[in-house]
């Protein structure tokens, strides 16, 4: 065991009672053991202090997302629009209950759309990645997508970064409209040996956007086995399922 | 705006890869509202409260992840206590940047978790360095590197981290992270002042 692996055992806290007690009065004594404590502390602050920056960075993306939401809502506080939009609610409920009563028949792709409007109008930072992956991430937010869809082109052939840049290319063609080659980065996404795996899912909403019957049969499969191996998205793709 | 229970957050954070970064998006929209609040109890500016509101959730998720928060009380009285907080500290400013000053080290360091005599010795050594020049070393120990340790930072297991970067397993993982760190130490030392 290096001297490295000792020390990070210590603070994850990993060693017996008695190697930590060991561990404590060596520290105290012995000057390299301290010096390596303290490049190891001062090293993990650093890692501590750049995450929190990475986090900050998204939650400030984020900040702005929530309040341009919330803004339209704000206008509504002025009595006459306020009782104005009850009568407007009120008529919209009743069309809505007609709508549902006479011709129920939920659109998928409508909700397929919706879901790409809440969840993919910005993509999140990622940690520590590659300056070219940001760059791509930062196109596709300004919505500078032949940018962005070139960037992660070259990206699908970086090891490191290959399943961040496919499913990121996939959510730039499923906005720009072009559904068979979000299906098939999607499709690729959907092998790839990851701890969580949405390809899948996405890969159905791509295909509920496409529209034709034989796309829609094929996501209501898949759908099916995103609920039944519990993959990422299975929560809303159990809601989908029982409108589809 | 769709609000998920504190459940279904907890959970989303604690089974990790892509379905935490959605659950970390979702704990930020929660409590949204705190930052309003903050500005009025707090006479603090929006700006500021949103920062406290940041670290709030930044604070919420590394304790939820490392499994510290224990679902005593709920996570909204939770998320609220430290934000609180947070704004205080804001409030006290120049008390925090004295002590700050005075050991040149973060108040949430791992040097804190080690018992006086071993503290003292540690803290004497790190007294003398800097750590602007780390931020600096980061940069030079590559991106691959970085992006290992980060995630390791942020409380992914090494298991987590080979599905999410495709190294083939954790043990694979855990070399090279270890390898990285050792890449780091040895930046430090040869750029000692």
């Amino acid at each position: 065991m290096t001297d490295l692996e000792y020390i990070a055992q210590y603070f994850d806290g990993e060693l017996s009672e008695d190697a930590k007690k060991a561990f404590e009065e060596r520290c105290a004594k012995d000057e390299v053991l301290a010096e390596q404590v303290a490049q190891y502390i001062m090293i993990k602050d650093a890692l501590k202090l750049e995450l929190a920056q990475h986090k900050k960075a998204r939650f400030a993306q984020l900040y702005e997302d929530v309040l341009a939401a919330e803004k339209p809502q704000e206008k509504q506080n002025y009595p006459l629009i306020r009782k104005l939009s009850l009568y407007a609610a009120a008529a919209c409920l009743a069309l809505v209950a007609a709508w549902l009563i006479f011709f129920r028949s939920p659109d998928s792709k409508v909700m397929a759309r919706d879901y790409i409007a809440a969840n993919f109008n910005n993509l999140g930072v990622t940690m520590g990645a590659s300056d070219q992956l940001q760059q791509g991430i930062a196109a596709f937010n300004k919505k500078d997508y032949p940018t962005a869809i070139s960037i992660f082109e070259t990206l699908t052939n970086d090891n490191t970064f290959r399943a961040e840049a496919v499913k990121n290319l996939g959510i730039t063609y499923l906005i720009t409209g072009e559904y068979d080659k979000a299906i098939a980065a999607f499709d690729e996404l959907s092998k790839m040996d990851l701890y969580t795996n949405p390809g899948l899912f996405y890969k159905s909403i791509a295909l509920l956007n496409k529209g034709d019957k034989e796309s829609h049969e094929q996501a209501k499969i898949n759908l099916e086995q995103v609920v039944s191996k519990d993959l990422a998205g299975s929560k809303e793709a159990k809601a989908w399922l029982d409108k589809l | 705006m769709m609000l998920h229970s504190d459940n279904e957050i907890i959970e989303g954070l604690k089974r990790g890869g892509s379905q935490r970064q959605i659950s970390e998006r979702d704990l930020y929209k929660a409590y949204f509202y705190l930052i309003a609040h903050g500005t009025k109890k707090y006479k603090i500016s929006t700006e500021d409260a949103a920062s406290a509101y940041s670290d709030t959730i930044i604070s919420l998720i590394h304790q939820i992840v490392n499994r510290k928060f224990e679902g005593r009380s709920a996570l909204k009285s939770y998320a609220y206590q430290i934000f609180s907080n947070k704004c205080v500290d804001l409030l006290r400013k120049e008390t925090t940047n004295k002590r700050k000053a005075e050991y040149g080290i973060p108040l949430d360091s791992l040097v804190y978790e080690l018992p006086d005599a071993a503290r003292n010795a540690v803290q004497q050594i790190i007294a003398k360095d800097d750590y602007s020049r780390l931020t600096k070393m980061l940069m030079e120990v590559g991106g691959k590197c970085k992006q290992l340790l980060l995630f390791f930072e942020d409380g992914y297991s090494d298991k987590e981290i080979a599905g999410m970067t495709e190294y083939n397993s954790a043990e694979v993982v855990k070399t090279s992270r270890l390898r990285c760190m050792e890449k780091l130490r040895t930046l430090l030392k040869i750029n000692k002042r």
